[in-house]
């Protein structure tokens, strides 16, 4: 699982998008695409290679309430994109 | 059933390659007219954007041996489209992925026949290893996302570890191990090339093993072939459903073999708006969603994954395209595939190759 103190940053290959059809947020890179719902959307807004994992769960805690599903869910999001190699800035 | 709309367009720019590669996904005998021109696949480029389309595939024949890519891929990235060269990488310079890459190419896509220079030259029917290896370094050097895509068949799927110490040595992001399909130049070839189950079976071990070890730095995918495999693929995400091919003439299509099916008709970009194309065109509706489909597909509980398999493998194997895909298990036109699969349990080494050439009117 991605480390906390990882400060996770988009890969420069990804490029985020609106999707002009459905008016959500696409992740596109080679090959391949992957809609976003709202939460994907707003987790990524959160990746700047500044803040670390654990910054982005407090600032989604803010938002909409602290919870141990949120801290997995974010975290699970987040593996799932490194996993595609779609990060930077894992090495904390 | 209402057409979806297409995330990718393939755009093949040409059917003209330097290289001869004895399963190249052209089409083996159609009536192709001349080739588009610079400010029609501009056009094409745009319709696309508006259709919903995300990404592009600037795809061939050889895509490089078009003197306006360059344009085409500024058009393409006017228009927010993630753009991806797929080529062999063989009459690329340094000077021209440059160039590429500040018009706005997002990623290149090289095709690697074999790590064995000999090997690749038997299959390729060129001289090709050295000038794709520069290649791949050239896109590393520009921090260009790569992707390396290998065919598999008898002769490199024991390659398959060799071929993984390949792609990560040369920085590469992504590596496709793509059995090959069996249609077009590889259905030509198909006695020569066709594997055995167990060499299937220990690359598909082998690459299983790498995904594992290489997850987060390259993605390795292995695509499951057809003919082993039970069930057919989902061709192309479905016919007409999340794909669009545009032709080297302008032929809009579902898949890339698709003009190859007789008694089908499709229409050119040259006449009508791409996005007019997919939704309304006899061809694209033909076989999207399910109400073409016969027994055993239209009480099938998998339907809705691989949408009937692939329509050019039904045409080709059997003479009816609207016929489930003979690969599955299911249909009642199995042997015919599984006769194919036997036969290669017991061929040959090295039968003799027939080499790709342009496509000759039926």
């Amino acid at each position: 699982m991605i480390a906390l103190a990882a400060r996770p940053v988009l890969a420069p290959k990804a490029r985020l998008r609106r999707d002009p059809v459905t008016g959500g947020k696409l992740l596109v890179y080679p090959e391949r695409g992957l809609a976003l719902n709202d939460t994907g959307a707003e987790i990524l807004d959160l990746c700047d290679g500044e803040r670390c994992v654990r910054e982005i769960i407090e600032v989604l805690a803010a938002r909409h309430g602290a919870s141990d599903a949120l801290a997995a869910d974010v975290r699970g999001f987040l593996q799932e994109l490194a996993d595609r190699n779609l990060l930077r800035g894992l090495e904390p | 059933m209402s057409a979806e709309r297409p995330y990718t367009l393939v755009a093949e720019l040409t059917y003209t390659c330097p290289l001869r590669c004895v399963y190249c996904s052209n089409p083996v005998r159609a009536a192709v007219g001349a080739e588009l021109d610079t400010e029609s696949w501009r056009r094409v480029l745009r319709e696309a954007a508006a259709l919903g389309v995300v990404s592009v595939n600037l795809s061939g024949g050889e895509p490089l041996l078009r003197d306006d890519l360059e344009q085409l891929v500024a058009e393409a990235r006017a228009a927010e489209l993630y753009t991806t060269l797929i080529t062999s990488g063989v009459p690329l310079t340094r000077e021209r992925l440059a160039a590429l890459r500040a018009y706005g190419l997002d990623a290149l896509q090289l095709s690697f026949q074999d790590e064995r220079a000999g090997e690749a030259r038997r299959v390729a029917g060129a001289e090709v290893l050295e000038q794709k290896l520069r290649a791949a370094e050239w896109a590393r050097a520009l921090e260009l996302p790569l992707t390396v895509n290998v065919v598999l068949h008898r002769g490199n799927l024991e390659r398959v570890p060799a071929i993984v110490a390949l792609a990560e040595r040369l920085g590469a992001e992504r590596l496709e191990l793509a059995n090959t399909t069996w249609l077009g130049w590889a259905l030509e070839n198909r006695a020569a090339l066709l594997p055995t189950r167990a060499a299937i079976d220990a690359a598909r071990v082998q690459a299983r093993a790498a995904a594992e070890r290489l997850r987060g730095r390259l993605e390795v995918l292995f695509v499951l072939p057809d003919y082993h495999t039970d069930y057919p693929r989902p061709c192309m995400g479905g016919w007409g459903r999340t794909i669009v091919v545009v032709a080297p003439d302008g032929l809009a299509l579902p898949c890339q073999q698709a003009r190859t099916i007789r008694g089908l008709e499709f229409e050119n970009v040259r006449a009508r708006p791409l996005g007019e194309i997919w939704r309304d065109s006899p061809g694209f509706r033909a076989f999207r969603g399910e109400a073409w489909m016969q027994e055993p597909c239209r009480s099938c509980k998998r339907r809705a994954h691989d949408f009937g398999g692939c329509r050019c493998q039904a045409f080709h194997l059997l003479g009816d395209p609207a016929a489930t895909d003979p690969a599955c298990r299911l249909s009642p036109r199995h042997a015919v595939v599984a006769a194919a699969r036997e036969r290669a349990e017991s061929a040959a080494a090295d039968a003799a190759l027939v080499y790709r050439r342009a496509p000759t009117p039926e």
